[in-house]
């Protein structure tokens, strides 16, 4: 029995929005625009090319509310991660919440803005990108966000600045007790000239309440910029989590994406880049582990725009339970995108017999002089390799922990930050019973 | 008591038997041979001894120490003190050598009620088993054996057995792509580790190898069952006259 669940919820109509009245007009206007649009479209199903695989049934059959302005106690704060060691802003249901955050100052190069603030520093770039840089005519849920954000974050790192602490986001989302809540995080990453920066965005939250975070990122790369970004997405086993990012990259800059998932009851992530200028660069590493229903989505679409553009891709997905993985990786190389240099590889290890997955390599190629790469495997633990390290003396739940760990180190030992890298090592890999000892770990 | 007791021994792999009442018997600090043709079950032996699980035994035992070996999973194995040195080490890409040897090491000790050895303790113990072998550093911080040589990588598994000290090694055709000076390292290695304590069984083609690694007994297997054994000596005649007047007469009896 098929049910269609293209209307759009009742819960994202206009009238729910706590927006202030005193918005600029180009920003009302994209907001209309955009509500219009979501109003018309409605929830994609199955029969949507890009929803092929990602049933939104279970999520439809919530009503999620808008979550209002609030403070949590401490103890609704239980679990938010410690700090990575950078500066912070601490995010609760979409908004900023300052005294639960340690935010850079002017001094530091880099400045975490209101809409308002960052009207008057970089006026002509906000008006000009923010809510634009990312298309939502096919991104129903980015479009849902740009109507209904209450609130806009912008981080701007300064010309020339090189940022050498991380920057965290950290969504946390405490669910109201009666109802499930819908948030929906909006941030504008602008990387002025030369500049570099470490950027870690990490959703996460508490409760047995199902929730839905919706959150959209808009990164724009000026010429040489470098950003990394990490975007670590852990929320309950009940959460809805659907994402969008786009970056924009200009001529030498290099965008280098890490994004992580282990969190939430569906996940989905709709990722861009367009490398839009000569020698811009793009990196893309995934890596989730999923059990149980979980489901994760990644769609990715890398953009070549211009000539003499490397981009780089590697996504791994570990797969437990009747989990289900997704892996959409489009790349498009425009006419006159000459001596591009595209590799794409995604690879999945199955722990269980009934995890599924399904991936889709999409190569969209109208230039002539260019190398574009792809594979994808999916495949169990080594038997070879396993029965190796037990012959050795090595219980076989460790032996399996270790070839775990080896798979997803492929992605794990590229991040930077130690400290993001150890906790995702022990969240995601539950090496605990691995006596650890990096030193020895570390493969050369 | 033998340290390594077989007893007419079957074993399928995916419905075809290749051990067909298999007996063996090795004394503890005996060294002894296995030769035979191409085929003729001589790695699923020694996987079976081991505890490879695609190996069915449809009949006969294997006691090890007077301990059933059919009962123990290959961990409990390889803590009781057995060592395959593999004809085929397989490559493990993303887990470093050195965390390998240690987790392997220290899972053994714990097994035996000895304490864990820390990092110190550890890279101690390893640098001396090192120069026992002649080994390179560099490949210790590598992945398991991925992009190693043929000749470094069974180079590295009797490293690890110098550094676990087992008491039976396994040696399957572990001079096989060795060259002249890499065989006389790794026999070095093996000597080392002769004691009245342990034994060991050598797998192998070429008589090469015995001349190093002097064994006490020479057996032939062939279709799946041992049909001749004898004295080192046997080793050489076989390497003069091949075996097919072993099957002749296998085949008169
Ligand atoms: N996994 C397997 N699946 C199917 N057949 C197998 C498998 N493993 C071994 N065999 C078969 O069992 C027989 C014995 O193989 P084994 O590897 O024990 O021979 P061997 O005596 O070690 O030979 P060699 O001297 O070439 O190393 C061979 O016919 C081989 O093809
Ligand atoms: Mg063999």
């Amino acid at each position: 029995m098929s049910q269609t669940i293209t209307e759009a919820p009742a819960y994202t109509s206009l009238a729910g929005r706590f927006c202030q009245s005193d918005e600029p007009q180009w920003l009302q206007d994209l907001r209309e625009r955009a509500q219009a649009l979501f109003a018309q479209k409605g929830l994609p199903d199955v029969q949507d090319e890009e929803w092929r695989f990602t049933s939104l049934r279970d999520f439809a059959k919530y009503e999620f509310i808008q979550a209002e302005p609030m403070t949590p106690t401490p103890a609704q704060l239980q679990g938010v991660p410690a700090s990575f060691g950078g500066r912070r802003a601490v995010i609760v249901n979409g908004r900023l919440v300052s005294p639960l955050s340690n935010l850079p100052d002017a001094t530091d190069g880099v400045e975490v803005l209101t809409l308002e603030q960052a009207l008057t520093r970089a006026g002509d770039d906000v008006r000009q990108h923010l809510g634009q840089l990312l298309p939502v005519e096919n991104l129903p849920f980015a479009a849902c966000n740009l109507a209904l954000f209450p609130q806009a974050i912008v981080v701007r790192v300064a010309a020339q600045a090189r940022i050498t602490q991380p920057l965290e986001l950290v969504f946390w989302t405490v669910p109201n007790a009666a109802e499930p809540i819908v948030s929906h995080p909006r941030v504008f990453v602008l990387a002025e000239e030369s500049s570099s920066i470490s950027l870690i965005e990490v959703h996460a939250g508490t409760g047995e309440i199902p929730y839905f975070t919706n959150p959209v990122f808009e990164f724009l790369l000026k010429r040489e910029a470098r950003v990394v970004h990490y975007r670590v997405q852990c929320d309950t086993a009940k959460a809805y989590h659907i994402a969008a990012s786009q970056a924009i990259v200009h001529a030498n800059a290099a965008y280098e994406f890490f994004a992580v998932n282990f969190g939430a009851r569906l996940s989905r992530a709709d990722v861009r880049v367009r490398l839009l200028e000569p020698a811009a660069e793009a990196t893309l590493y995934g890596l989730y582990r999923i059990d149980g229903d979980q489901i994760s989505d990644l769609h990715s679409v890398i953009d070549h725009a211009a000539p003499h553009c490397p981009s780089w891709e590697v996504v791994k997905g570990i797969l437990e339970g009747r989990s289900h993985g997704v892996f959409n990786g489009r790349i498009i190389v425009r006419p006159g995108a000459q001596k591009t240099d595209a590799k794409q590889t995604n690879k999945n290890l199955l722990l269980s017999r009934d995890a599924v997955v399904n991936a889709n390599p999409q190569l969209e190629i109208y230039a002539d002089d260019v190398k574009c790469t792809h594979g994808a495997t999916v495949g169990h633990l080594d038997d070879q390799a396993l029965f190796y390290l037990r012959s050795r003396g090595i219980q076989e739940d460790e032996a399996r922990g270790l070839l775990t760990y080896a798979f997803a180190n492929d992605v794990l030992r590229r991040i930077d930050v130690v400290s993001l890298r150890e906790w995702l090592e022990l969240s995601i890999l539950e090496v605990e019973h691995l006596t650890f000892d990096r030193g020895l770990l570390e493969v050369k | 008591m033998a340290m390594l007791e077989i007893r007419n021994l079957h074993v399928t792999v995916e419905g075809k038997e290749i051990l067909r009442g298999l007996d063996l018997s090795i004394e503890k600090g005996q060294v002894h041979a296995i030769m035979g043709p191409n085929g003729s079950g001589k790695s699923t032996l020694a996987q079976v001894i081991a505890g490879r699980d695609l190996y069915e035994v449809t009949e006969g035992e294997i006691l090890f120490e007077g301990k059933n070996l059919l009962e123990l999973e290959p961990e409990e194995r390889a803590c009781e003190g057995i060592f395959l040195a593999f004809q085929y080490p397989v490559e493990i890409p993303g887990v470093s050598n050195t965390y390998f040897l240690r987790a392997a090491l220290n899972a053994i000790r714990k097994y035996r009620g000895l304490e864990e050895l820390d990092a110190m303790e550890f890279l101690t113990l390893i640098r001396e088993k090192m120069q026992l072998l002649e080994m390179n550093d560099e490949l210790l911080q590598r992945s398991v054996n991925e992009g190693f040589s043929g000749g470094e990588k069974k180079r590295n598994e009797i490293f690890q057995m110098a550094v676990l000290e087992p008491k039976l090694c396994i040696l399957d055709e572990t001079d096989s792509g060795l060259d002249i000076d890499a065989l006389r390292i790794v026999a070095n290695g093996v000597n080392a580790l002769r004691s009245p304590e342990r034994s060991m069984l050598v797998v192998t083609h070429y008589q090469r190898l015995l001349d190093y690694i002097v064994p006490d007994v020479v057996h032939v297997l062939a279709n799946g069952k041992i049909v001749k054994t004898g004295s080192k000596d046997l080793a050489l005649e076989l390497e003069q006259k091949g075996y097919s007047w072993l099957e002749e007469e296998v085949l008169a009896q």
